[in-house]
């Protein structure tokens, strides 16, 4: 098996063989919601990040019990695995409001999972100065609590170490998204998620290792042609690499994305040359690409889509929404009104959380790629 | 010189609330007196926004849900909530919001956001609201206005302003959100060309202060049993804080209601002569047919003694200094309808449910669950369990509530019955 692949494979569950032995060790795990929690405090600590999926729920029985079928089908499924103890193996769970559905799996999670270590950090919805120095006080809330309850002392020197390793994974992944921007890339909208999943579900120095391996690997690859069209997908929370593989699979090449499984997670870098490295932090995190959960920040986000779409020589947008998802609902409505008015063809697409009707997804794929042929 | 303005809908309301004044008896009751004064202060904000729009001697700022307007008429600015319609409407065409859903959901917003984005953004593309020149808006109390604010505001393109209310209740969520309020204040000097007079602001809330010791002298009065009050008088009273807080007629308003209620409990006078039982509302009113309430307390004998919409124990506003007064007006922001129990963890509704239940002697809870209101929804599996806690039955049902869709008051009464009759033979 190659390096690719291992990696690759990890994103096709909740537990792997890396998490599995990095528990074995007797080492903790912290998961976490959001792109805006900090995982450099987490790993700073000695825990392993790790990023909230539901891939490989079936069913959301148990997790409507206490949410609803008015909630996103991705926090029901999360919740439906944690009281089925899928996620017993976290030591501790890190909330916020992310949007009106995921903070409910916090309050149902803090009040009826028996997670050792729960805390929830308030992210501000703007950014601004007054909202910086908020977030700068919660996550120190966060890095105390995190102190107290594993009992090691987080310090600047353990912060600027994690910064240094979130750095490096967040640099090694961007060097994927260049190899995209070629007339043929080198790899897959598919893999590049499944390798974006991988760096937060696995120990991040080996990640970063085996990434450098990868990058040799694909670099020896000859490059994907015979594709109908190259393709952004915008899109919430998507930890199906195989929704990506359905697109790719008909004929589109995903070259692109707005994901938060994705350039959301891992654009923006901590400046290290900060020297308090919880303001570092900070800037990073507030400044960061953000998600329209972020008020008054469509100008920039749309910017940055209209220069992918240049820099990676896109001809359709595929925007995803999982249903119930107000947040994204609006977004796509928004995206798609500026992406006519600049002549790229987009398609909105309303998904559950399970990867289902695959005949008609690849339908309208299909003729999407048909309409940009032309 | 005067501007063409396309108010056609505003006019209606003019119009349907001067016919209802006209209907009003030579010698009205008490009640009525009060929806007198009410119709009254609806009609001259709803004149005051066209005579704005067309004379142009004021900036119309629209703000979002939750921000008190004492700010906005210090500064002799027209505030307009983009959602002002969307709660009056209804009151007079039970599906007047439908039209204006479909035109937003055949641009691509999805049917099942929230009426206060589709039906707002459906009149927006329809021309029917007042133009802005600045907008002011907030993260309270959901994601529906949090986005919603974001699409009107590529619309319109005007000056705009975010303000973030914090997720928690303590003294640093109050203080931070007083500081939202002083960099709203710094926008609409900036945007305005005017000054806040902090004199004047002082005055609006002293009157708004004076108001909200009426409400609070109200929900104790409302304890009684039987309730002295129709649950449609709580709803009332929202609509009077959107228009006419800080207003003598606002507050006249609140005294005319607290001197019947008081007469009432003396006298042993309820909304019914005999109450079969005591519902705590614990969701949105039924806008499309704030009937449903008179047909409970009437037909039921069921009151309505608190609901979620009107339940906040907010004090009066310190005036002492502009800080203060900013940053009561911050609290007072975020104890709003929706705002207070919604827009933070889940203990935040069930602590006030639970103390509602107590306060007011609640037999039962019905959370009727407006189809927008994801948050609430989220919450649903923990609020049975407080229910279950505290021994009172819960009634959950989905519902639009701004809408009326075809049967949809009917099917609602037919739960709402048969749960009365289930708990109450």
């Amino acid at each position: 098996m190659t390096t690719l692949e291992k990696l690759t494979k990890v994103a096709e569950g909740i537990r792997n063989p890396y998490l599995n032995q990095w528990l074995e060790q007797g080492n903790k795990v912290v998961g976490y919601f959001c792109t805006y929690i900090p995982e450099e405090i987490i790993y700073a600590v000695g825990a392993l990040p790790y990023r909230m999926r539901a891939i490989g729920s079936t069913q959301t029985t148990l997790g409507d019990s206490y949410l609803s079928y008015y909630n996103c089908s991705f926090t029901r499924h999360c919740l439906d695995l944690a009281f089925r103890g899928t996620f017993d193996f976290l030591e501790g769970i890190v909330g916020q409001p992310s949007c009106d559905h995921v903070r409910r799996i916090y309050d149902v999670w803090k009040a009826k999972l028996n997670t050792p270590f729960v805390h929830f950090v308030k992210v501000p919805r703007i950014t601004g100065d007054g909202a910086k120095d908020w977030y700068k006080r919660e996550i120190i809330k966060l890095k105390e609590g995190l102190e107290n309850h594993f009992g090691v002392e987080i310090t600047d020197e353990r912060l600027r170490e994690a910064i240094k390793v979130c750095n490096q994974t967040r640099s090694l992944l961007k060097q994927l998204y260049e190899l995209r921007k070629k007339e043929h890339p080198p790899i897959s909208g598919a893999e590049t998620l499944a390798l974006v999943i991988a760096s937060t579900a696995i120990p991040k120095d080996q990640f970063n290792g085996q990434m450098q391996a990868v990058l040799r690997e694909i670099s020896a690859r000859n490059g994907r042609d015979g594709y109908k069209a190259r393709l952004m997908v915008i899109s919430p929370i998507m930890d199906n690499p195989g929704y990506l593989k359905v697109i790719e699979d008909v004929g589109g090449m995903v070259v692109a994305d707005f994901l938060c499984f994705g350039t959301r997670a891992i654009w923006n870098l901590v400046d290290e040359t900060i020297t308090n490295p919880i303001d570092a932090i900070t800037k990073r995190y507030m400044e960061r690409l953000s998600c329209p959960r972020m008020m008054g920040d469509y100008p920039r986000r749309i910017n940055f889509i209209k220069d992918s779409i240049n820099d990676y020589k896109v001809d359709g947008v595929i925007c995803t929404r999982l249903t119930f998802c107000e947040l994204w609902g609006g977004e796509n409505y928004m995206i798609r009104e500026d992406t006519k008015k600049i002549g790229i063809p987009t398609l909105i697409l309303e998904r559950e959380h399970k990867l289902d009707s695959i005949g008609q997804l690849r339908t309208r794929i299909q003729a999407f790629l048909e309409i940009l042929e032309k | 010189m005067k501007k063409k303005v396309n108010l056609p809908k505003h006019k209606e309301l003019i119009s349907f609330y001067q016919d209802a004044l006209r209907g009003m008896p030579e010698n009205p009751s008490p009640t009525e007196i009060v929806d007198i004064i009410v119709l009254r202060t609806m009609i001259d904000y709803l004149k005051e926004t066209i005579r704005v729009a067309e004379e142009g001697d004021k900036p119309i700022v629209w703000f979002g849900a939750c921000i008190m307007p004492e700010i906005f008429m210090a500064m002799d600015v027209h505030q307009y909530s983009p959602e002002c319609l969307l709660g009056l409407l209804p009151g007079v065409q039970p599906d007047a919001l439908m039209e204006y859903c479909r035109i937003a959901e055949g641009v691509g917003l999805p049917a099942e956001m929230c009426v206060a984005d589709r039906g707002t953004l459906g009149m927006l593309l329809s021309g029917i609201l007042p133009q802005p020149d600045l907008f002011i808006s907030t993260s309270l109390p959901c994601d529906n206005l949090v986005i919603g604010y974001q699409i009107f505001q590529e619309i319109l393109q005007v000056p705009y302003l975010a303000l973030d209310a914090p997720y928690g209740d303590d003294d640093e969520d109050f203080t931070f959100f007083g500081n939202e309020m002083k960099r709203m204040v710094t926008f609409l000097e900036e945007h305005t060309g005017k000054k806040m007079d902090y004199d004047r602001l002082r005055e609006l809330i002293e009157e708004s202060n004076k108001a909200q010791e009426l409400w609070l002298e109200i929900c104790e009065l409302r304890k009684a049993s039987p309730s002295p009050h129709p649950a449609r008088l709580l709803v009332l009273c929202e609509f009077v804080n959107a228009m006419a807080l800080g207003k003598p007629e606002g507050t006249a308003i609140y005294k005319n209601i607290r001197d019947d209620a008081y007469a009432r409990v003396k006298a042993g006078k309820g909304v019914v002569d005999k109450e079969r039982l005591r519902i705590a509302w614990f969701m949105l009113p039924l806008f499309f047919d704030l009937g449903i309430f008179d047909w409970m307390e009437q037909d039921l004998k069921a009151t309505i003694p608190m609901d979620m919409f009107s339940y906040n124990r907010m004090e009066p506003i310190d005036t002492s200094t502009p800080d203060s007064m900013l940053k009561g007006l911050a609290q007072k922001s975020l104890n709003a309808p929706m705002a207070r129990q919604l827009r933070g963890p889940t203990e935040f509704y069930t602590d006030d449910l639970v103390r509602v239940c107590e306060d007011y002697k609640c037999d039962a809870v019905i959370f009727a669950g407006h189809e927008g209101c994801k948050m609430a929804w989220g919450s649903v599996g923990l609020i049975r369990d407080t229910c279950k806690e505290i021994d009172k039955p819960l009634l959950v049902f989905d519902v639009d509530a701004l809408v009326a869709r075809p049967g949809q008051s009917g099917a609602t009464r037919n739960k709402i019955s048969e749960f009365i009759n289930t708990i109450s033979p």
